[in-house]
């Protein structure tokens, strides 16, 4: 019996070969679309489970509850965090704390910048990591071990095992270099698959290492409490969290000693479970939401093409139906072989969708940066769903059109009136609107997207940023000196790494009716912003029209004007000479005392994100980075000048230095990816879904043959003709609007809210994306109807 | 043996009113040949529909061999229909993508009879009709005679009680027409009953009864020398 359904099935996919390839490509690339989407969201919901008992590996978040209200999370914690969960719980079975560095290495004259994570000694009993080489449990023990992932081994020593070789390691705020040993080689970190950030880890036993100086400095300096701290902890049963949480946060909030009356919590997330961590990675569910809904849209406007082009066809299949019928076969039966039917197509497609989605999957990592993976050969679930998926579609593609089929009754279907079949024209229409509502929706909302985001890159950075280098370097006098003194040096200034908005502190003033504001604060000198062409709103940033510089302390500060907002002040003049004190970060130092200037706002750091209300300080202490002004041209021998001011330093280790503006298209390209690959899966939605006109409307000119040559030869003329089958496809991408622009009208308006800076809702947008979507429609389905309509009125009536 | 008794059937739109039927009586003995005839519209496939159990009457009553039906399910008249009744239309009605064998199968499928004895019962039918070398092609590459003659094994093959043939040489020229009314002779001889709807007087003189229909009821019955 399923070789008779069969044999009917296939002989009638090879007859249909234009229709069944739209068909089954068609459910391909929605498939292929939905499992991008999931495997993408899927990797980003299991991170770092490349190490092994990742189950129980927890991170100790800390959650800040200002007075002001604001409620901030961040992954690192007190660095004294660590031994007190070990000593307390006795759940906890190991502790590890991570501090990063930005460093570098050097073997002989082969020598980069590297991000060096600093690690407790047990570190690698804890998170035990694939070792390519050496013993990972001892690697740590000894002061100078240094693991280094395999890249990094092949890159310093051209092979995956260089254990026990020596190699230099530049630290960033001394930038001496430090001899290493490597003990060990670890596996290269997933790309895209964790949330470690270096892949070179050093012991903390080293009297250089950060953790060690934080270690020795005394409670109360700079440094001591340092909160850049990441704390990991095995624990072994999960029920004992709460405990554990509820247990510290006492602990941490008198360790905290807040002085602006803020509280702190603690909270254990599961190494694999940071990035979907709402607090720790803010919008993430929006985005991985936003991510599956594009891909189930895909396969959405795909089934909808497979159940119109099998519907549209009902009159080929109704004879066989009825002849079926005739012979006794039941409802039951029918349907059945109709969903076999759709099980064989939606199994090509899914053929289909592995393979494209196997070539694709490398780019699309590439592109968004992640690190998903498809080795359903390996992975029973994945298998699983591979098997579901052509399952599911068929059930739920094919049940509409097995129902059709079913609903004809022979006496009907084997008379002569067999070509007015319509099977199912208004749910046709139906599903079309449907699909031009979600294209024209996805048309508005990548535009939308688009032009936020060059509004973001063009209009809101505000900022010049021009030939900018930055070095990492103390601001010492003997090297600014030096760089005075270079022809291509236009300028420079000198700034702690918070210019870069990496994670500033934050500090509670008080506003003007007294109420506690929460402010963020940005170690610099005043002349940079002089240097990025910041021209103040209100007041002076220096001390005299004549640019004399006001003396070097915290006491003249500038704000922002969210700041001047945030402090009450209704214009960013009334701020100038207030005098509202902010404490010093430096214990014993003197604290801002009056407000010079309001500068604009502006943003080095993600413009999705408001502009944080800011003060900028004068702080000696704090200040690595140096905002470097080159003249355009000869770069590169300023470049080698720098560098040579820099060795005369005594310094053994090389500048380290990167472009602003090269940083700032790294960072924006995340964000413009996003903006693309909303544009791609519009296209795709786009393409779908004019092939899946282009075949109705074969199907519908071939159903309407005899119609159109009655007409004709009743006198109609080819225009008339013409004009009655382009509306029949205008129509539903008429109505189609009706139903996308107030829904895409709402989601973008929400989507823009989120944007401290955006543009209004381009309403002009709406209709462009309508009248796009009927010129592709009438574009789709024209040449069909224009032959049709032109055929003599004999050859359309014998068609039958 | 099957009996109507004033069966009526109207087909309605929202606004038109079809009297298909109106109150047809008719007795058909097993094994007996009759045929329809009438002009256009005047309710002869509506009858051959209740007939072969594809539609239900509106009112009236019909024993299909002793059962009386009239009100039966669409599942009922499906089980009923499955190996009792046979069909034969004036434009063949083969599947398109479904070689000979296979349309001809298409009659047995649903009995839950095995793969083999499918088999062998098509063959039979086919040599029966004279196509046994032509089991592996496809429809359009027979004629419409040769197309007709499967048609006719596949509503022999499932050893039916009646065969119902709307016009069966409608589309035929004579020889091959005069072919197909052979086969049905033929199979109406082996006992089974044969009801055919036909334009034509010299193939309506070859059934045992001619029943004449016009505007949907018997308006006379004669009764041939067969």
């Amino acid at each position: 019996m399923l070789s008779n359904y069969l044999a009917a099935a296939l002989r009638n996919l090879v007859r249909n070969r234009l229709y069944s390839s739209i068909s089954v490509a068609g459910l391909g690339i929605g498939l292929c679309g939905a499992l991008l989407a999931l495997l993408v969201v899927r990797n980003q919901l299991t991170q770092d489970r490349f190490v092994a008992g990742y189950e129980q590996l927890y991170l100790a978040a800390t959650m800040t509850r200002t007075q002001g209200g604001v409620v901030d999370y961040s992954r690192s914690t007190d660095g004294r965090l660590a031994a007190l969960l070990k000593e307390r719980f006795r759940t906890v079975q190991q502790t590890g704390r991570l501090y990063l560095e930005n460093g570098g290495l050097q073997n002989g004259d082969n020598a980069a910048d590297e991000l060096i994570s600093w690690v407790d000694p047990e570190f690698f009993n804890m998170a035990r990591f694939p070792v390519v080489a050496g013993d990972l449990a001892t690697a740590l023990q000894r002061p100078d071990g240094l693991v280094l992932d395999r890249h990094t081994a092949r890159r310093y020593f051209g092979r995956d095992d260089p254990v026990g070789e020596s190699l230099q390691l530049r630290s960033a705020a001394s930038r001496e270099l430090h001899a290493m040993t490597v003990t060990a080689v670890i596996e290269d970190l997933p790309a895209g698959g964790t949330s470690f950030q270096a892949g070179v880890f050093g012991s903390g036993l080293a009297a250089h290492s950060l953790l060690a100086q934080m270690d020795r400095s005394s409670p109360g300096e700079p440094g001591s409490n340092a909160a850049g701290v990441f704390t990991y902890a095995r624990i072994a049963s999960s029920e004992s969290i709460p405990a554990i949480e509820a247990g510290l946060s006492p602990v941490m909030n008198a360790l905290f000693k807040s002085a602006d009356g803020s509280s702190i919590a603690l909270e254990l997330v599961r190494i694999d479970r940071l990035n979907r961590h709402e607090g720790l990675t803010p919008g993430i569910t929006a985005k991985l939401a936003l991510t599956l809904l594009l891909g189930f849209i895909i396969l959405l406007v795909a089934a909808v093409n497979y159940i119109n082009l099998f519907t549209a066809r009902a009159d080929q299949r109704a004879l066989e139906v009825g002849i079926r019928k005739v012979s006794g076969a039941t409802n039951g039966a029918l349907i059945r072989q109709f969903l076999v039917e759709s099980l064989a197509y939606a199994a090509l497609g899914t053929l289909i969708a592995i393979a494209i989605t196997e070539w694709s999957l490398p780019y699309v990592n590439a592109f968004l940066n992640a690190g998903a993976t498809f080795d359903y050969w390996r992975e029973p679930g994945l298998l699983a769903l591979l098997v579901a998926a052509p399952v599911v579609v068929a059930a739920l593609a094919g049940v509409w059109p097995a129902l059709t089929f079913c609903a004809f009754r022979p006496g009907m279907v084997l008379g002569a009136a067999r070509s007015q079949m319509r099977g199912g024209g208004l749910p046709r229409q139906v599903l079309v609107t449907l699909q031009f509502a979600l294209l024209i929706g996805l048309m508005i909302s990548a535009g939308v997207v688009f032009l936020q985001r060059h509004f973001a890159l063009h209009q809101a950075l505000r900022l010049n940023t021009d030939q900018i280098l930055m070095v990492w370097a103390p601001c010492r006098e003997a090297f600014l000196n030096d760089l005075r003194r270079i022809p291509g040096v236009r300028g420079f200034a000198c700034g702690g790494w918070q210019w870069l908005n990496e994670e500033p502190n934050r500090f509670t003033a008080r506003a003007r009716d007294g109420s506690p504001v929460n402010l963020w604060r940005v170690p610099v000198d005043l002349a940079v912003f002089d240097l990025y062409g910041l021209r103040p709103v209100a007041g002076r940033v220096t001390l005299d029209e004549a640019g004399r510089q006001y003396p070097q302390d915290a006491r003249h500060y500038v704000i922002n004007e969210s700041a001047a907002r945030r402090l009450g002040f209704r214009t960013a003049q009334e701020a100038v000479g207030q005098k509202i004190a902010i404490p010093s970060v430096v214990a014993g130092a003197v604290g801002g005392e009056e407000i010079i200037a309001v500068i604009p706002d502006y943003s080095l750091v993600s413009v999705e994100k408001a502009i944080k209300p800011t003060a900028y300080f004068f702080e000696p202490s704090q200040q690595y980075l140096i905002s470097v002004k080159l003249a355009a041209a000869d770069i590169p021998a300023t470049l080698a000048q720098i560098d040579r001011a820099w060795a005369a330093t005594g310094a053994k280790a090389p500048t380290s230095r990167f472009f602003l503006d090269e940083r700032l298209e790294r960072m924006y390209l995340s964000m413009l990816r996003q903006a693309q690959a909303f544009g791609v899966f519009a296209i795709v939605a786009l393409l779908l879904t004019a092939f899946g006109l282009f075949g109705l409307a074969m199907a519908s000119v071939a159903r309407r043959t005899r119609e159109i040559g009655i007409r004709k030869a009743l006198g109609a003329t080819t225009q008339d003709v013409l004009r009655l089958l382009l509306w029949q496809f205008g129509k539903p991408v008429v109505w189609a609007n009706l139903v996308a622009w107030p829904l895409a009208g709402w989601a973008m308006q929400h989507w823009l809210a989120g944007f401290a800076y955006h543009i209004d809702l381009p309403l002009w947008m709406f209709p462009l994306a309508g009248l796009g979507a009927l010129l592709i429609a009438l574009a789709t389905v024209s040449a069909h109807a224009l032959k049709v309509a032109r055929a003599r009125p004999m050859t359309a009536l014998r068609y039958e | 043996m099957l009996k109507l008794a004033d069966v009526r059937k109207i087909y309605r739109t929202d606004e038109v009113e079809t009297h298909a039927l109106g109150g047809v009586s008719l007795e058909v003995q097993a094994g007996e040949f009759v045929a329809i005839m009438g002009p256009s519209g005047c309710g002869k496939s509506t009858l051959l529909n209740i007939l072969g159990l594809l539609d239900n009457p509106d009112s009236g009553q019909y024993w299909f061999f002793g059962e009386e039906v009239a009100r039966h399910s669409e599942r009922k008249l499906t089980q009923l229909r499955r190996g009792g009744v046979g069909f034969v239309f004036q434009s063949f009605n083969l599947v398109d993508d479904l070689n000979v064998r296979e349309n001809v199968e298409v009659s047995l499928l649903y009995r839950g009879m095995s793969g083999g004895d499918r088999h062998k019962r098509v063959a039979a039918a086919l040599e029966r009709v004279g196509l046994a070398h032509r089991a592996k092609h496809l429809p359009s590459q027979l004629s419409g005679g040769q197309q007709q003659r499967v048609a006719v094994a596949r509503a022999l093959v499932g050893e039916p009680k009646l065969i119902l043939a709307d016009e069966p040489t409608g589309n035929l020229d004579t020889e091959n027409g005069a072919a197909v009314m052979d086969m049905l002779r033929e199979i109406n001889k082996a006992g089974t009953t044969v009801i055919m709807v036909t334009h034509s007087l010299a193939h309506a003189a070859q059934a045992q009864r001619t029943v004449k229909l016009l505007d949907g009821q018997v308006v006379s019955e004669t009764l041939l020398a067969a």
